[in-house]
């Protein structure tokens, strides 16, 4: 860091925001059903992970991907995890994430989960905690990735002078992902379209990977195959789509009928085998909420060993130890609501009025399933350039893990810090910022 | 979808040991107010042989069509999807066949653990302050096993529900129709799965054909002892060798019939036409 300082690169943090903006590096959100573009507002202190930590995590990571991966083909097809009654059925049953439409489905190469953003902190203990894991459409990799380049072009001598590993590379790893599950023809990027809150990646990320950018007109079932039309109306077989369109949008024929930005029948080519969705329907089983808390647990029934990573310390009122710890500790805790994602559904015990706190109660004990609780980890702080000089703030870390021939941790990964001072949510869709994630290479 | 019918002899009869053949055939039409086009369809309307009942036979059209797809669903049931393109105004579905019945009553289910979605309830059985009144009422008492609980429950039922057609629709949930009193065989199995599911019981809804003629008719069958049975609310009986089941799921909304996205501008009229007879030579010649 000391060295650094002597290095231009952050000087330069103005120029690096200004062409963010204008490569359009922006994602979109919905408030009171409008549309808005936000810039996503880029501090130029990278997150800087040694090589040894860097190598502790990707080990912890990629062991928990890995269980988490054999844990949805489990719940899919023969659920010995249930059977063996180490999660409850009803956590399954229950969930919203479950989708009884994916029961038996063999997805190519019986990989879910592709690409995993998982959500981690760094304690003042130096110890890191798994927050969340999105096996869904995570997003967020484009940002580091062209913060980087910018960052190159702003800065050069800044990476002449420290070694830090190409994140760039993301596109290829992707890429290789996707072929890996391809079922013969064409890999595809497939966007809701300009209106998603991150379509600035959907494109950044098809640009680098030299594949087509297609959304829901640009594809057509026919003979339980899909095809992939252009603009000259010559049809062409797809193999791969990496679907940046959630489950419930996917296909109007199998989720929701209402959906006009999905394919007919995609699910159901899908299920023959004939095309690799990336990620598989259905995640989000595994990604819930009430799920995180046996995370821990599959590692330790799928792979027989021992978390490597930690979950947050948390709580299941589900439990009936577990809630009478919730009521005691109320006010030392953070409240989740497992059907909420983004940051929304997030409350913590010490900031509620009395009449909000019983309220809160009378609920968490006639829907106990619906809620978890965690300690609140007193994270790490990182550096923020505001007004000339450095402040602290709350950060956080998604790690992307790739999921293909082999299960591989990017070596990069998106810092996302609170703008405000007393919040610990970094959510972007809350009004955060990003840093870059480097990791050295010595 | 409805389907009672009132003079069809529907006692169960122990042991069931004469086969029936039946003739069935199943139609169709939606008729659209003005040409449609790029009609991407869904149809889930062909039976299945298992224990129960052994399909001879049976014959599906569809048209118009470009192309058809057959596939298995996640419940286990056949459909076929297929998409048309060029404008159309009527879409017709057939299927015609014969059906043996009347070997067994029940059919094998896999592991119990593996049940598990059928236990759970779903927006359209979800327990109001009504369905959790009558199970109040119905569940609380007896050490009587699932199937016999589950048969208590249809008993329980009829003395407080009527058939009413029209009365409801396909959104109504059991806990709405509950607390009107009346409707058709689709409310009658909701409110029967509603019940069975807040006693524990893993059940699932059926659709299927009942001798005589009408539209489509809807079932429970209910989780005992590692198999499933057929009780047919609507009618207070268990399921006898006069059903032919078709599908079955969570709820109706597993089991449609039909479903289709298309291009245009058009109000569609749906009907639909069951004939089941039962064949009086004992069908040794189709076999």
């Amino acid at each position: 860091m000391d060295m650094m300082e002597s290095l231009d690169l952050f000087e330069r943090t103005d120029v690096v925001n200004s062409l963010l903006a204008r490569y359009g590096v922006k994602f979109g959100i919905y408030k009171n059903n409008t549309f808005h573009e936000q810039l996503f507002p880029f501090d130029a202190i990278p997150r800087i992970l040694s090589v040894q930590e860097f190598e502790y995590l990707e080990k912890g990571l990629r062991q928990r991907v890995d269980a988490l991966n054999l844990f949805l083909w489990d719940i899919y097809n023969k659920k010995h995890i249930l059977r063996d009654k180490v999660i409850p059925e009803e956590f399954i049953y229950a969930s919203s994430g479950y989708l009884a439409q994916c029961e038996g489905i063999q997805p190519p190469k019986a990989i879910y989960s592709h690409i995993s953003g998982i959500d981690l902190v760094q304690g003042k203990d130096s110890e890191w905690y798994i927050l969340e894991d999105n096996l869904r459409v995570p997003s967020g990799a484009s940002y580091p990735m062209i913060a980087r380049e910018l960052c190159r072009r702003s800065s050069p001598r800044t990476f002449q002078a420290i070694s830090v590993a190409d994140n760039r590379a993301y596109a290829d790893l992707l890429k290789r992902t996707l072929e890996h599950v391809n079922t013969g023809g064409l890999t595809v990027v497939y966007t809701p379209g300009r209106y998603n809150a991150a379509y600035f990646e959907h494109s950044y990320l098809a640009e680098k990977m030299r594949v087509p950018l297609v959304t829901c007109s640009d594809l057509e079932v026919e003979n339980d195959r899909l095809y992939f039309k252009d603009y000259s109306g010559k049809k062409e077989q797809v193999g791969a789509v990496y679907r940046r369109v959630s489950d419930d949008f996917l296909d109007p024929m199998n989720f929701r009928q209402d959906s006009l930005i999905g394919v007919p029948h995609i699910f159901d080519v899908y299920r023959k085998g004939n095309v690799a969705l990336v990620n598989a329907p259905g995640n989000g089983v595994a990604d819930d909420k009430g799920i995180y808390y046996f995370v821990p647990k599959m590692i330790e029934y799928y792979l027989e060993q021992e978390p490597i990573l930690h979950n947050a310390p948390t709580y299941l009122p589900y439990y009936r130890q577990d809630m009478e710890y919730v009521l005691e500790h109320f006010d030392s805790l953070v409240l989740k609501d497992v059907a909420e994602a983004g940051g929304y559904g997030v409350t913590f015990g010490s900031s509620m009025t009395a009449g909000q706190k019983e309220e809160f109660l009378r609920l968490i004990k006639s829907e106990p399933r619906r809620f978890i609780a965690q300690e609140v980890i007193d994270f790490c702080d990182l550096p923020i350039l505001e007004k000339g000089g450095k402040v602290d703030r709350k950060a956080d870390l998604r790690a992307f893990v790739l999921s293909g021939e082999e299960t591989v941790v990017w070596k990069s990964g998106l810092t996302r810090f609170s703008r405000n001072p007393d919040s610990f949510i970094v959510n972007s869709s809350q009004g955060g910022g990003f840093k870059d994630t480097w990791v050295l290479n010595q | 979808m409805t389907g009672r019918l009132r003079r069809v002899r529907v006692r169960y009869r122990k042991g069931m040991d004469t086969l029936k053949t039946l003739r069935f055939r199943y139609d169709l039409k939606i008729e659209f107010s003005a040409p449609v086009t790029h009609h991407s369809f869904t149809v889930k309307c062909v039976a299945q042989s298992d224990e129960r009942q052994q399909i001879l036979r049976q014959d599906v059209r569809i048209l118009p069509k470009e192309f058809l797809s057959q596939n298995q669903d996640s419940f286990g049931n056949s459909y076929i999807f297929g998409r048309t393109d060029p404008e159309h105004d009527l879409f017709h579905v057939t299927a015609e066949g014969l059906a043996r019945t009347g070997a067994v009553e029940s059919t094998a289910a896999g592991e119990g653990y593996q049940q598990g979605m059928y236990l759970a309830q779903t927006p359209l059985t979800w327990p109001g302050p009504n369905l959790r009144h009558l199970f109040d009422v119905l569940g609380r008492y007896g050490r009587d096993d699932t199937l016999e609980r589950s048969l208590r429950f249809q008993m329980g039922l009829r003395e407080r529900f009527s058939y009413e057609k029209g009365s409801t629709g396909i959104g109504t949930t059991a806990e709405e129709a509950l607390a009107q009193g009346h409707g058709v065989c689709q409310d009658y199995s909701h409110i029967l799965l509603s019940l069975c599911r807040q006693a524990g019981i893993p059940c699932r809804y059926v659709v299927g054909m009942l001798i005589g003629e009408g539209a489509s008719h809807a079932w429970v069958e209910v989780l005992h002892q590692g198999r499933w049975y057929g009780l047919d609310p609507t009618n207070a009986v268990r399921v006898t060798d006069s059903h032919i089941k078709i599908s079955h799921g969570r709820d109706y909304n597993d089991c449609l019939i039909n479903q289709g996205v298309f291009t245009g501008s058009a109000a569609q009229k749906q009907s639909v036409s069951v004939q089941v007879y039962e064949e009086q030579e004992k069908g040794s010649d189709v076999i």
